[in-house]
C-alpha cells in the first residue's frame, strides 16, 4: 500500500515537472519572440536608404548600431494577428533605431501593407483634420495629406523654426500629442520623435488600424 | 523513507504554489494620488487629492491630466489594465475617466499607446458609482532597455454636479 502511494506520488510530481518544463519553455519562447527584432522592414529600409547614413546627431548615430538578433524573429505573433501589417508596424520601435531610420522603417512597413481606402480610414482622416486644422490655419505647423495603408494612416508634420526647436517645434508637438491622446481611437496611436530633414524639423502621426473592425468598416 | 516522503510533499506543495500564483500577477500598480498632475492642472488648481483618489477641485470642470511613471514591473508581461474609478454620469460623453498605458522609445522619442481605457466606451457594469473595470489587451512584454513607460490619466466632467475620479490603475498579467 505504501509502495502504491509512493508510486502515485512520483507520477504526480513527474507530471507537474513536465508541465512546468513545457510552460517554462513556452514562456521563454514567447519572450524570445517578443524581444526579437521585428523587422524585415527595417532591414529593407536600411538597405534601400539612399546614400550613407548621416551621423550628425546622436539619434542618427544610434541608427548605425546593429539590430538585435534576427534569429529571434517571430514565426507567429504572440497573440492573434491584429491586422495586415499591424504587428510589424508596432514592432518598428522595438529595434532601438534612431529617429530618421525609424521613420524610414515605419514608411516601409506601412507601404508594404498596401494602400487602403477602407471605411475606418475616413475616421482616421477626420481625426487628423480635427487635431491639426486650427494649427495649420494659424501657420503653427504644416502638414502633408493623410496617407492611408492597411496597417494605418500617417501624416507628416513640419514645424517652422521660429523660436528654435525647443521653444517652437517641441511645444507645438507636445500640444499635438496631447490632442492625439485625448482623441478616442480604437487602435494604437503614435507620434514619432522630432527629426531634422532638409533644414526642417519634422515628425509624424500614425493612427494604427483598429484591432476589431466590423465587416462594414473593412468594405469599401 | 519518512524523510523522503516529507521532502517530496514539500517540493510538490511548493511547485503547486508556483503554478497557482502564475495565473494572475500584478505587473505594476499605482494609487491615483501618486500620479503627477501636468502644469495646467497645477497652475489652475483643477484637481484635489482625497485619500488615495485624484479628482476635480470643487468648482472646476476642466480636464485634469496626470502622469504616472511605470518605473518597474513585477512580471515580464502585462495583458490587462484594471482601473478603479468613479464616473457619475455613466457613459454620457461629458464626464469620463481615461487611462492610457504608453511607451516611449528611448532611441527615437516615438510615443505609442499600448492600451487605453475610457469609462464611457469601455465600462461594463457602468453603475454610476465607484467601480472597477478590466480591459484586456494583446500581451505586452516589458522592455525597459528600449522603452520608458507611463500611464496617462485624464479626468473630465460636464458640470460640478458630476464627478470623475480615479483611485487606482493596475497592469496585470493573466494566464489562460
Amino acid at each position: 500500500m505504501r509502495q502504491m502511494a509512493v508510486l502515485l506520488f512520483i507520477v504526480i510530481v513527474t507530471a507537474v515537472l513536465v508541465f512546468l518544463y513545457i510552460e517554462t519553455a513556452r514562456r521563454d519562447h514567447r519572450r524570445a519572440r517578443a524581444h526579437g527584432v521585428h523587422v524585415q522592414g527595417v532591414a529593407k529600409a536600411r538597405a534601400s536608404r539612399a546614400g550613407p547614413l548621416r551621423t550628425s546627431s546622436p539619434s542618427d548615430r544610434e541608427a548605425t548600431l546593429p539590430a538585435r538578433s534576427v534569429e529571434a524573429l517571430p514565426a507567429q505573433p504572440d497573440h492573434a494577428p491584429k491586422g495586415p501589417g499591424v504587428d510589424r508596424l508596432l514592432a518598428v520601435t522595438d529595434s532601438g533605431l534612431g529617429v530618421a531610420d525609424e521613420y524610414v522603417a515605419l514608411r516601409t512597413v506601412l507601404g508594404e501593407s498596401g494602400r487602403s481606402s477602407e471605411s475606418w480610414t475616413v475616421d482616421a482622416v477626420a481625426v487628423f483634420d480635427e487635431i491639426l486644422s486650427d494649427l495649420v490655419s494659424a501657420g503653427t505647423v504644416q502638414r502633408s495629406p493623410t496617407e492611408c495603408f492597411r496597417a494605418g494612416c500617417i501624416v507628416d508634420l513640419s514645424y517652422p523654426l521660429n523660436g528654435g526647436v525647443l521653444d517652437g517645434a517641441s511645444a507645438t508637438s507636445a500640444l499635438i500629442l496631447d490632442r492625439l491622446l485625448m482623441h478616442h481611437w480604437r487602435g494604437e496611436k503614435m507620434q514619432t520623435g522630432l527629426r531634422h530633414e532638409r533644414s526642417e524639423t519634422m515628425n509624424s502621426l500614425v493612427l494604427v488600424r483598429p484591432e476589431t473592425l466590423s465587416n462594414q468598416e473593412v468594405r469599401r | 523513507m519518512r524523510h523522503i516522503r516529507s521532502v517530496s510533499l514539500t517540493v510538490l506543495g511548493v511547485l503547486l504554489c508556483v503554478v497557482g500564483q502564475a495565473r494572475a500577477s500584478v505587473a505594476w500598480s499605482v494609487a491615483g494620488n501618486s500620479c503627477v498632475p501636468i502644469e495646467t492642472a497645477i497652475q489652475y488648481n483643477r484637481y484635489s487629492i482625497v485619500s488615495a483618489t485624484i479628482k476635480h477641485s470643487t468648482n472646476n470642470v476642466d480636464t485634469v491630466t496626470a502622469m504616472c511613471a511605470v518605473s518597474h514591473s513585477s512580471t515580464t508581461n502585462a495583458n490587462q489594465i484594471h482601473v478603479r474609478y468613479h464616473d457619475t454620469d455613466d457613459t454620457t460623453a461629458a464626464t469620463y475617466v481615461q487611462a492610457q498605458f504608453i511607451k516611449m522609445a528611448r532611441s527615437s522619442g516615438t510615443v505609442t499607446t499600448i492600451v487605453g481605457f475610457n469609462s464611457n466606451s469601455d465600462c461594463v457594469s457602468c453603475a454610476g458609482t465607484a467601480v472597477e473595470e478590466y480591459k484586456a489587451f494583446s500581451s505586452h512584454t516589458f522592455d525597459f532597455d528600449t522603452y520608458a513607460y507611463y500611464v496617462r490619466i485624464d479626468l473630465d466632467r460636464g458640470s460640478t454636479s458630476d464627478g470623475a475620479s480615479l483611485s487606482s490603475v493596475v497592469l496585470e498579467y493573466i494566464v489562460g
